[in-house]
């Protein structure tokens, strides 16, 4: 049941997600900078949690 | 004199679906420069990414427990040289069927067989480096994952223009209708004389209004968080305490709605006051990604460190962070390159600041960075020089016509500031960017691919996947010259590789950009900035 809300809820945000391709406000030439950006930072959240 | 670190050479799984990669990727480039990008068909290419997107992701977590197994088998099995020239020759049918007539251009009977050698090319290079019975038996591993990856591919790409409608129709007015009376509550806040015209959806001072469209209003950014919270609370899943976590999704998603009502407000508000051309060119097509960017990671970090979310705890904060130490002067040049972005029109008059971002964080950090070897050798500039001849070469190849002269602000600018801005941009481009580029890809990402405890991987060390990748993500963030990018990323790897040193491929890769920037100001090449 976990597995299938979340499959829907992935679904739904894909959805919504495909339409950034038309949109202006997410700029793709900006998009791999802010991609690199988050990567970046989630890695070092990752990297600040005990072992 | 030792030579480069190379582990596991063999060919495992994880190295043939690197070469495969390499080589599908070649051939793409060499494809797209020779014919143009290939079609998909009408509107195929959006479902077709989501169902692979999604049969990865599933597939992966069923397969993952068999992987060494078949990793292992793969150790003794040969390359099917056979295959791989099958692979060649389908390759060869699909380019000489690839300039039809006008009248072919529709027909089925030229679409159907330029459709199958591409499909077949594709599985024959596949079946050339991972035998058909232990590919056929990857797959039934992933189970029905592919059911359902094509059932939520079809049914994102059908939900897509139901979404985007809903802000214009009746069924999601009621978000409309919120997110409209929060602007206006906002703008009058901050303005005494707000416009405003629901029914067109216009709202603004009597100097700047804009009118919030379907594509403006913030729905793929909410879409955006959800699928990264439901993916950051499956991959957590061990770390943090449910039902609570769960609580985490709406509150990621109001506070990416919020920001998106501040971002229209902020658009108005620098219209307003006269920067109409940086309201429309710079800040709104970047308000979106950096907001994105900040409740993205607000909203990890809330679910590490709240106590009521977190299971595990996080190191005091007395304990230095290597990975922050290796990426964060990366990160500032990333971040303040949004911002400057946002502020700009046509021209980033504002580049000055990356430097200042950068500076800022390599002293920060300065401590840190005095520990690591950056003693220099004759193979930094080398290579350095190398990567620049590639990178020239490569742009002939592929963007031949592409020269452009200095941007007119630039030229239009007193001569004072062009030489501070052209010195500056220089300045970053030999120093700042060369360190921090490094630090990121060289020195953590590559030896992070490798190992989660990075730095129990001496520098220099390697393995060809991790190489390969960190090489790849290097490209990527280089945009149409990704190709440059990637092969510069591998050469400035061997410079690491070659001494273990940091030090050689910082200056290699300052070399190149020094290079470049004489290219650029000798030859006015500025296409190249």
């Amino acid at each position: 049941m976990q597995k299938l809300i979340a499959l829907v809820l992935l679904v739904i945000g894909s959805s919504s997600v495909a339409m950034a391709s038309y949109v202006p406000e997410i700029d793709p030439a900006s998009g791999a900078s802010a991609l690199a950006l988050i990567a970046g930072g989630l890695l070092i959240l990752r990297s600040c949690r005990k072992k | 004199m030792k030579g480069p670190a190379v582990l596991s050479s063999r060919h495992g799984l994880q190295q043939r679906l690197c070469w495969l990669v390499v080589l599908l990727g070649v051939e793409w480039v060499a494809i797209s420069a020779t014919v143009g990008v290939p079609e998909t068909g009408t509107g195929f290419g959006i479902p077709l990414t989501a169902s692979a997107a999604f049969f990865l992701i599933l597939g992966y977590s069923r397969v993952r427990a068999s992987l060494p197994q078949i990793s292992a088998e793969l150790q003794s099995a040969e390359i099917d040289w056979a295959c791989l020239l099958a692979h060649a020759g389908a390759l060869l049918i699909f380019l000489a069927l690839s300039f039809p007539t006008p009248a072919q251009k529709s027909s089925l009977l030229w679409k159907a067989p330029r459709l199958a050698s591409a499909i077949g090319a594709i599985v024959l290079g596949i079946f050339a480096l991972i035998p058909p019975p232990t590919a056929w038996r990857l797959i039934l591993h992933t189970g029905r994952s592919w059911v359902y990856a094509l059932a939520a591919g079809a049914t994102a790409w059908r939900l897509s223009p139901f979404c985007q409608s809903l802000w214009n129709s009746s069924p999601g007015r009621v978000l409309t209708d919120v997110t409209f009376d929060f602007v206006h509550l906002l703008l009058r806040n901050v303005f005494p004389d707000v416009v405003a015209d629901r029914a067109k959806l216009a709202i603004g001072t009597p100097r700047f209004a804009v009118e919030i469209g379907g594509p403006c209003s913030g729905f793929e950014g909410l879409g955006m968080i959800l699928v990264f919270g439901v993916f950051w609370l499956w991959f957590l899943r061990k770390e943090i305490r449910f039902p609570q976590a769960l609580l985490s999704l709406p509150a990621g998603l109001l506070l990416m709605w919020v920001l998106n009502a501040v971002r229209i407000v902020l658009l108005i508000s620098i219209g307003h006051f006269g920067a109409e051309k940086i309201a429309i060119g710079g800040f709104h097509s970047q308000a979106g990604w950096i907001a994105f960017s900040g409740v993205t990671l607000a909203y990890a970090g809330a679910l590490q460190h709240f106590r009521w979310f977190a299971r595990v705890q996080s190191q005091p904060a007395a304990t230095e962070n290597r990975a922050a130490v290796f990426l964060v002067p990366f990160m500032a040049i990333l971040a303040v390159s949004l911002l400057t972005h946002a502020a700009s029109a046509d021209f980033e008059w504002l580049y000055p600041l990356r430097w200042v971002g950068a500076c800022c964080a390599l002293w920060f950090f300065r401590r840190s960075y005095k520990a690591l070897d950056w003693s220099l050798s004759w193979s930094g500039p080398t290579i350095g020089v190398a990567v620049f001849i590639l990178w020239i070469a490569l742009e002939r190849f592929i963007h031949p016509l592409t020269s452009t002269a200095m941007p007119v602000a630039l030229a239009g600018a007193s001569a004072a500031t062009r030489t501070a801005w052209i010195l500056i941009r220089a300045l970053a481009a030999t120093t700042t960017v060369p360190i921090a580029e490094e630090l990121a890809f060289r020195g953590f990402l590559l030896r992070r691919l490798m190992a989660e405890d990075f730095e129990t991987i001496p520098l220099g060390r390697f393995t060809w996947p991790a190489l390969l990748l960190s090489s790849i993500t290097f490209g990527a963030l280089h945009g149409s010259r990704w190709v440059a990018g990637t092969l510069s990323g591998l050469l400035y790897g061997f410079a690491v590789a070659r001494r273990g040193k940091l030090g050689d491929a910082v200056i290699a890769h300052a070399t190149t950009n020094a290079m470049l920037a004489a290219y650029v100001l000798v030859c006015n090449q500025w296409q190249f900035w």
